[in-house]
């Protein structure tokens, strides 16, 4: 008879694949599995939200309000007035879907329009826009590298680019998280065409890619460098151009990608480049050429966020000025926030199981956050990720500070 | 039921090129994937105290596979297909190739386990030369077990084994550790695969039982 507490020995990596005599046999395993690990934790993944993932949100109908620690929405402009006006309105002109691939009838003229826009904010020459950020990924080093090319990428890099490696053929080489002498090492190793793929900040510990080392690294040995700013776009650099402002490097990286989901609030990614690199994806994207374009009505709201962005530089004076008020508080209250230098701030809990009934705890006292453990981060590496909005209120977040030291100290995780 | 018991147990998961590993599987059997493009080859060493062939040391290269788990059996911890294993006694190669058909080292190697209560070290000398010398870090070691999965070849058909190791036990991923390869052909079946000298898991195990189920056969070609 399975017990309870049989689940906590077994997590999500052990039932990747099995071998047997029908491809659904590890099917069995795991529903046994999830049938006790769901009440033991697990249903606090893929839970349904009831409203706008704003500072606030709610997880059931007629629940509370809760301080929303969770989305990605750093400037909070996918609930700002005047982007839903922009998304209805191009939900009115172009309808819901558009209808088709990009490369053939699927290309509208708000999909131009934002392309534009993103590559004049970026201050590239051109941007071609694909379906996510995880297509963007896919379909760009798919399209670049390939089979006795070389992709060098950090060890935490996002599953796109590792599955965009894979799906390649280019031979993939791992350094260790922002080690520029492990990258080194690597290239030094290495002969042949290479691409070097990093991220401007790393979206599980918040911290953010010496990339000015990477892309010295990069010209040194005459490596084409490919930065994946998903988190940094919009809000790092004195413009909101992202890490490769914030380090001065822009006219040294080849390759700018991004997502249209994080700080912009909509769907979608992007990548960015010279007007050659771009002519050159927009027919060799997989990802992009054999998926639908973006539907209309997200497309014309994101036009409305990228001119936010680009008008309102304020709002990136007050994520900084907030990401300072939270981490303080945080900090000043003994909770363990790691290496992080951005809006996205971890809270270090370490214990696989324990963190649990604290995300419970914290959301039966006003406060959603999800509880990110292995193998999202290393075993005992469990851990909470706050995402700073510029939308929060700084009291929002040092009352919330205040709640996640309380019950972190009733658990033991501090003093 | 096959027992061996041991004093000292060190293993360490390292991130290898998926095909890389690929290459040393029969078919029948293909690296489970840690991340996109990557599997993993373990490095364990044991010192053995108590066995049917006496006292021994013996050093293991794994590759981790998926496990066989139908419907109604139970399934492991993790799987593994062995593809180098050396041992300091003629008696345990011989044992370990006969009985459970494991890929044994034409002739023997020096292996010895030093270190202290917060890392621990196992060297590998063949002769003179050397081979390895891996550190495994130990954080807190409590006593529990683990049920592996052993796959193996008879060069026509595979053939599969369950293994409890019990014994003190201490997992972790914080680093720890780290793998030096010496210029020698048995490091260089590592050195041509693995990403990183840091394993990204670390595992001590102490004075403790390894038993062995009844080996079988798997089915398929080899």
């Amino acid at each position: 008879m399975r017990t309870s507490e049989d689940w906590h020995r077994r997590d999500l990596s052990h039932f990747r694949r099995t071998t047997g005599a029908d491809l659904f046999d590890v099917h069995e395993h795991f529903a046994d599995w999830l049938s006790t690990a769901r009440p033991g934790g697990y249903h606090l993944y893929e839970a349904a939200a009831h409203s706008a993932p704003s500072t606030s949100i709610r997880m059931s109908a007629h629940g509370d309000a809760l301080i929303n620690l969770a989305s990605y929405n750093y400037l909070g402009l996918s609930v700002r007035p005047e982007v839903r006006a922009a998304a209805a309105r191009a939900l009115e002109t172009y309808g819901l879907g558009a209808a088709g691939s990009p490369h053939l009838s699927g290309l509208l003229a708000v999909h131009e329009e934002l392309a534009e826009a993103i590559a004049a904010f970026k201050a590239v020459e051109s941007v071609l826009l694909f379906p996510t950020g995880y297509s963007a990924n896919v379909g760009t080093i798919s399209a670049l590298v390939g089979p006795g090319d070389v992709v060098i990428t950090d060890i935490l890099a996002h599953a796109s680019i590792l599955d965009g490696c894979a799906m390649s053929g280019a031979t993939t080489r791992l350094f260790r998280h922002n080690d520029c002498e492990s990258l080194e090492k690597k290239l030094a190793g290495t002969t042949g065409r290479v691409l070097v793929v990093v991220e401007g900040v790393y979206s599980m510990d918040g911290d953010v890619a010496p990339l000015d080392d990477i892309a010295a690294l990069c010209r040194r040995y005459g490596a084409r460098l490919m930065v994946d700013e998903a988190h940094s776009a919009f809000v790092f650099g004195e413009h909101g151009r992202g890490v490769v402002e914030h380090f001065g490097v822009e006219d040294q990286v080849d390759i700018h990608l991004g997502t249209l989901s994080k700080s912009l609030g909509g769907m979608g990614g992007y990548v960015g480049g010279t007007r050659q690199l771009i002519d050159y994806l927009r027919p060799y994207s997989r990802s992009q050429v054999f998926s639908c374009a973006l539907a209309p009505a997200v497309v014309g709201g994101l036009v409305e966020a990228v001119r936010i962005a680009r008008d309102e530089p304020q709002l990136r004076a007050k994520l900084w000025a907030n990401v300072h008020t939270m981490r303080e508080a945080l900090v000043s209250r003994g909770v363990d926030v790691g290496d992080s230098a951005s809006q996205v701030i971890p809270i270090m809990v370490r214990d696989d199981v324990g963190i649990f009934p604290i995300t419970e705890e914290l959301m039966a006292e006003g406060v959603f956050l999800n509880p990110v453990r292995y193998p999202a981060v290393k075993r005992n590496q469990s851990r909470f990720r706050v995402s700073v909005s510029a939308a929060h209120h700084p009291d929002e977040l040092v009352r919330s500070a205040e709640i996640i030291a309380t019950v972190l100290a009733r658990h033991g995780v501090i003093a | 039921m096959t027992r061996y018991g041991f004093d000292r147990a060190l293993s360490a998961l390292f991130l290898a090129d998926y095909d890389g590993l690929r290459a040393q599987l029969p078919d029948g059997l293909w690296p489970l994937e840690a991340q996109t493009g990557f599997g993993i080859v373990a490095v364990t060493a044991f010192d053995f105290v108590d066995s049917e062939v006496g006292a021994y040391g013996e050093l293991v290269f794994s590759v981790l596979v998926p496990p066989f788990a139908p419907p109604g059996e139970a399934l492991p911890d993790a799987a593994y297909f062995p593809f180098f294993l050396a041992t300091t006694t003629e008696a345990s190669r011989t044992h370990a190739a006969e009985r459970w058909l494991l890929p044994a080292h034409a002739s023997c190697l020096d292996i010895a386990f030093d270190g202290d209560e917060s890392r621990r070290f196992v060297t590998v000398s063949d002769g003179d030369a050397p081979v390895l010398r891996l550190q495994v870090g130990e954080i807190d070691a409590v006593a529990g077990t683990r049920r592996y999965q052993c796959f193996s070849s008879d060069g026509e058909a595979l053939h599969r084994v369950f293994i409890d190791i019990e014994g003190a036990l201490d997992e972790h991923e914080e680093e720890r550790g780290h793998l030096e390869l010496a210029r020698h052909p048995i490091a260089a079946l590592l050195g041509d695969v693995i990403e990183d000298e840091l394993p990204f898991r670390e595992q001590s195990m102490a004075r403790g039982e390894q038993r062995f189920g009844e080996l079988l056969a798997h089915g398929g070609r080899a």
